[in-house]
């Protein structure tokens, strides 16, 4: 969610970027055309005013010297002299037909427009003459502009505020974009984010981006369809097994319990029999485990009192006949208090049994196997400790990542499947509780259970 | 049992000759603590037993019951043989191996 609105500001501020190089380049590029123009023009700019000072009177006789002459020829322009009258007073390369005097109305229209298609310029020298310089037609350009003063500013106001307009329309039709495509995408990311954690929420298949739902809808259920399917498996065929299983303990401890077989087989039969049992809790291990791993069995959250759990979980065991290399104890942080959970009771169980079942196979040489229980600021704690070989910090940091241990070779050489304590943290998992493995001193596994009082089930 | 025997359809209770009848609480606690002859039986469990489901604080009834019953079954109640107490975790009932 974070990562799209980043993603979106930024597409807003690259884009507002773009516009304003777009706005610097384009005013570059016009002031590089301005230059470029004014550079191109004729590199000598013709100055009436220069050259009519190269015109002068000597004796009565208007003179021109070389320099004005070489100045009309290289723009090949024609020039003459009005005297107040308006008569021509000097003229040099005056086409033919142009009159030789003129009226003071002709002289108002050439000053601002052509003479007989001749652009001129014109200079009032201080004596009071007019100095007409005519160039060739098409070499300039002549525009007469007025405008009256108000309209001027209302002109200059008009397409300051068109340029804002402009501009402002784009950046809020920029935005109103962005915000069209970030709500199209967003849930579209979102369905992303949810299908990568494994929780594909359905999509609505509707808009223009509606393929692209569809397309994650169909991913997702291609997804459950392959969890369905797998977990079907594994449920098909643990039950296929367990019966056959069944059948098998029964029959091994009804030998095992016959008198009439020598001892020998009978304590064969007992094996037969323990190692069944072995295999039974093992594929009840997978079957739960993958249930809850595609929460196939949801969670059956009743009040339980976890210190009574924990009592007849330790009583369980003690019943069953604990060797006597272990020792099993029960504490209590509150003596005699309960401690109320809202709780799935069989999970919970099966979760202390894995523990301390845990703590006994990998301790086969016997140890003291201590399960405290209490309760924290609303939160019930558990902690099953042993004072046993412990695990190997590697291993303690895989399981704390929440890993599952693929399978464990203890000191016997019998291996045992990881599958127990991944199921622990399963089951801690679906009580929103925390769980922690560590090493207990000097030596041993500690597990610390943290479960919420009133977890919220989904 | 040592030293007391229980009849269980009358609930009555022969003790060194004598009888004593036990009451209806005190007989359903003993049944469930006789069908778990030799295993533990937690403190819940026997709330439940005898409390019903909401048995959250009912604990010193229990033992209350517990004391009643020894008294009746037990020959010093104060140093119990046959219902013993496995601390923090709930009762054991003791029977005596008969033998056929």
């Amino acid at each position: 969610m974070n990562a799209a609105q980043r993603f979106f500001r930024r597409y807003i501020f690259s884009t507002v970027g773009i516009m304003i190089l777009f706005l610097a380049v384009n005013l570059a590029l016009f002031l590089t055309i301005l230059i470029a123009g004014y550079m191109s023009g004729s590199d000598t700019d013709f100055s009436v005013r220069t050259f009519s000072d190269h015109v002068v009177l000597q004796d009565g006789n208007w003179v021109a010297d070389d320099g004005a002459i070489f100045m009309l020829q290289e723009q090949s322009a024609w020039a003459m002299l009005l005297n107040e009258d308006g008569d021509v007073v000097w003229q040099q390369n005056l086409p033919e037909s142009m009159p030789l005097s003129y009226t003071s109305a002709e002289v108002a229209s050439f000053s601002r427009w052509y003479l007989d298609d001749y652009p001129v310029k014109i200079w009032v020298r201080a004596d009071g003459c007019l100095m007409v310089v005519g160039f060739q037609p098409g070499t300039l350009v002549k525009y007469y502009f007025s405008l009256e003063w108000p309209y001027m500013g209302a002109m200059l106001g008009g397409i300051g505020a068109v340029f804002l307009i402009n501009l402002l329309l784009i950046v809020f039709l920029l935005l109103r974009n962005t915000r069209k495509v970030e709500k199209a995408m967003t849930p579209i990311l979102r369905g992303i984010q949810d299908l990568s954690h494994g929780t594909p929420q359905r999509l609505e298949e509707q808009g223009e981006l509606a393929e692209i739902n569809a397309g994650l809808n169909q991913a997702a259920d291609y997804m459950r369809k392959k969890d369905n399917t797998r977990a079907e498996w594994i449920r098909g065929v643990s039950h296929d097994i367990r019966t056959p299983l069944s059948m098998v303990l029964g029959y091994a401890s009804e030998l095992e319990e016959n008198s009439e077989l020598p001892k020998e087989a009978r304590k064969q039969a007992g094996i037969i029999r323990q190692e069944s049992e072995k295999m039974k809790r093992l594929i009840d291990d997978l079957n739960l485990s993958t249930k809850l791993e595609y929460a196939l069995q949801p969670v059956h959250p009743k009040s339980v009192d976890l210190a009574e759990v924990c009592r007849q979980a330790v009583s369980e065991f003690l019943n069953s006949g604990l060797e006597s290399r272990y020792e099993l104890v029960f504490t209590e942080m509150q003596p005699g208090r309960a401690i109320p959970l809202c709780a799935d009771d069989g999970l919970l169980r099966r979760m202390l049994d894995n523990l301390i079942r845990n703590s006994i196979m990998h301790n086969p040489q016997g140890c003291k196997i201590i399960l405290s229980v209490g309760e924290e600021n609303g939160y019930g704690l558990c902690t099953v400790s042993d004072d046993g070989v412990g695990i190997a910090p590697p291993l303690l940091e895989t399981l704390n990542q929440g890993n599952s241990i693929s399978s464990t070779q203890n000191s016997n050489g019998t291996s045992e499947h990881g599958l127990g304590l991944k199921l622990v943290t399963q089951i801690v998992k679906a009580h929103q509780g925390t769980i922690r493995f560590s090493s207990s001193t000097p030596h041993g596994l500690e597990v610390k259970i943290t479960l919420p009082a009133q977890p919220r089930f989904s | 049992m040592a030293g007391a025997t229980v009849n269980m359809s009358n609930a009555e209770v022969w003790q060194n000759g004598e009888k004593q009848t036990l009451t209806a609480k005190e007989m359903q606690l003993f049944k469930k603590l006789y069908q778990n002859a030799g295993r533990i039986v937690t403190t819940g469990i026997l709330c439940e037993t005898i409390c019903g489901d909401f048995w959250q604080g009912y604990e010193s009834t229990l033992s209350t019951h517990i004391r009643h019953l020894r008294e009746k079954i037990e020959e010093n109640p104060s140093k119990p043989v046959s219902l013993i107490t496995v601390k923090g975790l709930g009762y054991r009932l003791n029977l005596k191996e008969v033998s056929p």
